[in-house]
């Protein structure tokens, strides 16, 4: 049984939207999200963490599980100092834990008064960890190091080993963060793409097809051995009754994760 | 209660690099009155305005740096959000109004007391009205509604003031045969007003999304 789920989701602010969500998260998992901006990532972390609700459709947890997340930049003002943010913490009650906060700063030499966006994400996902819930929402900003996120991504998997959770990752379009999860969901424009696992791409995404009207606006034969042929191992032609007498439908198997998303971001695979 | 208390420490630490301005402000407006150049009673209206701006301020703060988001992530969650944030204005309001009466009593100005209180009631039922407009709105949306009501309410009294050459009505209004009931009957209605505020911002802020 999932530990936590979006059940058909659909939410609009503004020009922000998500459209029928389905997804499942299991224990020890993470699970990321992927897209390009405008794939609605942080929108879909501010559902999981309820700061904002569902028009329609529900956010599914197992009985009694605890939801704790940081997203966006910064978090407190920038004037305070490390000694008021420990107090704030510690009255807050949860266990705050400071030893993995001073320790991840200490490790990537950023100042402990003055911060700036990437201390205030480091806070954040300190203050998630120690509240020890059973669903953890990562949504880092754009501007944070891939180098940080990977240290982020690692002490999570440490916290993993001894309380059991799931994560919930933006990945941005970062194939190293991918990487880094057990399973990812693309989006575009906030609609589910693509769902895998990022451990096993190419021998179980199988072969995809490649949709023959996402070809239609370049030219069929160049556009095929210049750009999608680089990022597939097979590139078979299955279909000659095509689209329009002219473009077969094809199939290709991209080998990688890094040619995965390319293909999907570039509406090649669908 | 004691769930609120991170929330309005994190406010006090919020605005403690501001205050110094605002104590600029008190210091001026005193001074001037020293010199007869503005009424007591007018310098007391008008940090009472400060006072109020106080916690709207903190509304642009939180916008900024992304803590209301933030703070319904932590354990306290929603309601505790709301609770700091009226805490912590009841709080500012009482602190500075005690500082006036203290000042008026070292001035030996007693007659103005009933004012103070009378402007502090006010001041806490502005807030009231203030709080949910801004959880609502959020802190650019409501700024219009925020110098709008600040506008109405304290125009007339500003006015008020300054025809009775600083000499206003409430001494008058507390010599009624029972005073003692009349501040209890205040006390009351204020209280009353400011927590139905809360629960409306309560509600407010449970339907809120924040992203």
């Amino acid at each position: 049984m999932p530990l936590f789920s979006f059940d058909q989701i659909s939410k609009q602010i503004e020009d922000y939207k998500v459209e029928n969500l389905t997804f499942s998260l299991s224990t020890s998992e993470i699970f990321a999200l992927v897209g390009k901006e405008g794939a609605e990532q942080t929108l879909i972390s501010a559902l999981a963490t309820q700061t904002a609700l569902p028009e329609y459709g529900a956010v599914r947890t197992t009985e009694g599980a605890v939801v704790r997340g940081c997203f966006g930049g910064c978090f407190l003002p920038s004037h305070f100092s490390a000694k008021q943010i420990d107090k704030f913490h510690t009255a807050l009650g949860y266990g705050w834990d400071s030893a993995l906060f001073y320790h991840l700063l200490t490790h990537f030499s950023l100042p402990l008064e003055n911060f700036r966006q990437d201390q205030h994400y480091i806070l954040g996902f300190c203050t998630t960890l120690s509240q020890k819930p059973d669903i953890i929402v990562l949504n880092p900003p754009n501007s944070l190091s891939d180098e940080i996120l990977i240290e982020l991504i690692h002490a999570v998997r440490e916290h993993l080993t001894t309380n059991p959770a799931c994560v919930l990752l933006s990945c941005g379009d970062s194939v190293v963060l991918c990487g880094l999860s057990d399973q990812f969901l693309y989006l575009k424009h906030g609609k589910t793409k693509f769902i895998g696992k990022t451990n096993l791409v190419s021998t179980q995404y199988g072969v995809v097809s490649l949709h023959p009207s996402t070809l239609e606006q370049v030219h069929h034969e160049d556009y095929v051995c210049t750009q999608i042929r680089p990022h597939c191992i097979e590139l078979l032609v299955v279909d000659h009754q095509d689209f329009n007498g002219r473009y077969p439908t094809l199939q290709a198997r991209p080998t990688t994760l890094a040619q995965t998303l390319w293909l999907l971001e570039n509406g090649v695979m669908v | 209660m004691r769930g609120l208390s991170p929330y309005v420490y994190k406010d006090f630490c919020s605005l403690s690099p501001h205050m110094f301005r605002y104590f600029r402000f008190f210091a001026l407006y005193f001074v001037l009155c020293f010199l007869g150049v503005i009424s007591f009673l007018f310098a007391i209206v008008m940090v009472e305005f400060l006072v109020m701006m106080l916690p709207i301020s903190l509304f642009f703060f939180d916008h900024t740096c992304g803590f209301d988001r933030y703070a319904i992530g932590l354990s306290g969650g929603r309601a505790n959000f709301v609770g700091g944030r009226y805490c912590f204005c009841f709080g500012c309001s009482l602190f500075f109004t005690i500082i006036m009466l203290i000042f008026l009593v070292i001035i030996e100005k007693y007659d103005h007391i009933p004012t103070l209180f009378a402007i502090y009631s006010l001041g806490v039922n502005l807030q009231s009205l203030l709080l949910p407009v801004h959880f609502h709105l959020g802190c650019t949306r409501a700024k219009p509604w925020y110098f709008l009501i600040a506008l109405c309410v304290l125009t007339p009294i500003l006015l008020l003031l300054s025809g009775e050459g600083g000499n206003f009505f409430l001494p008058e209004v507390t010599m009624v045969n029972h005073p003692v009931l009349l501040l209890i009957m205040v006390i009351l209605i204020v209280f009353l007003v400011f927590y139905c505020s809360y629960l409306v911002s309560r509600k407010i802020v449970a339907k809120k999304d924040f992203l």
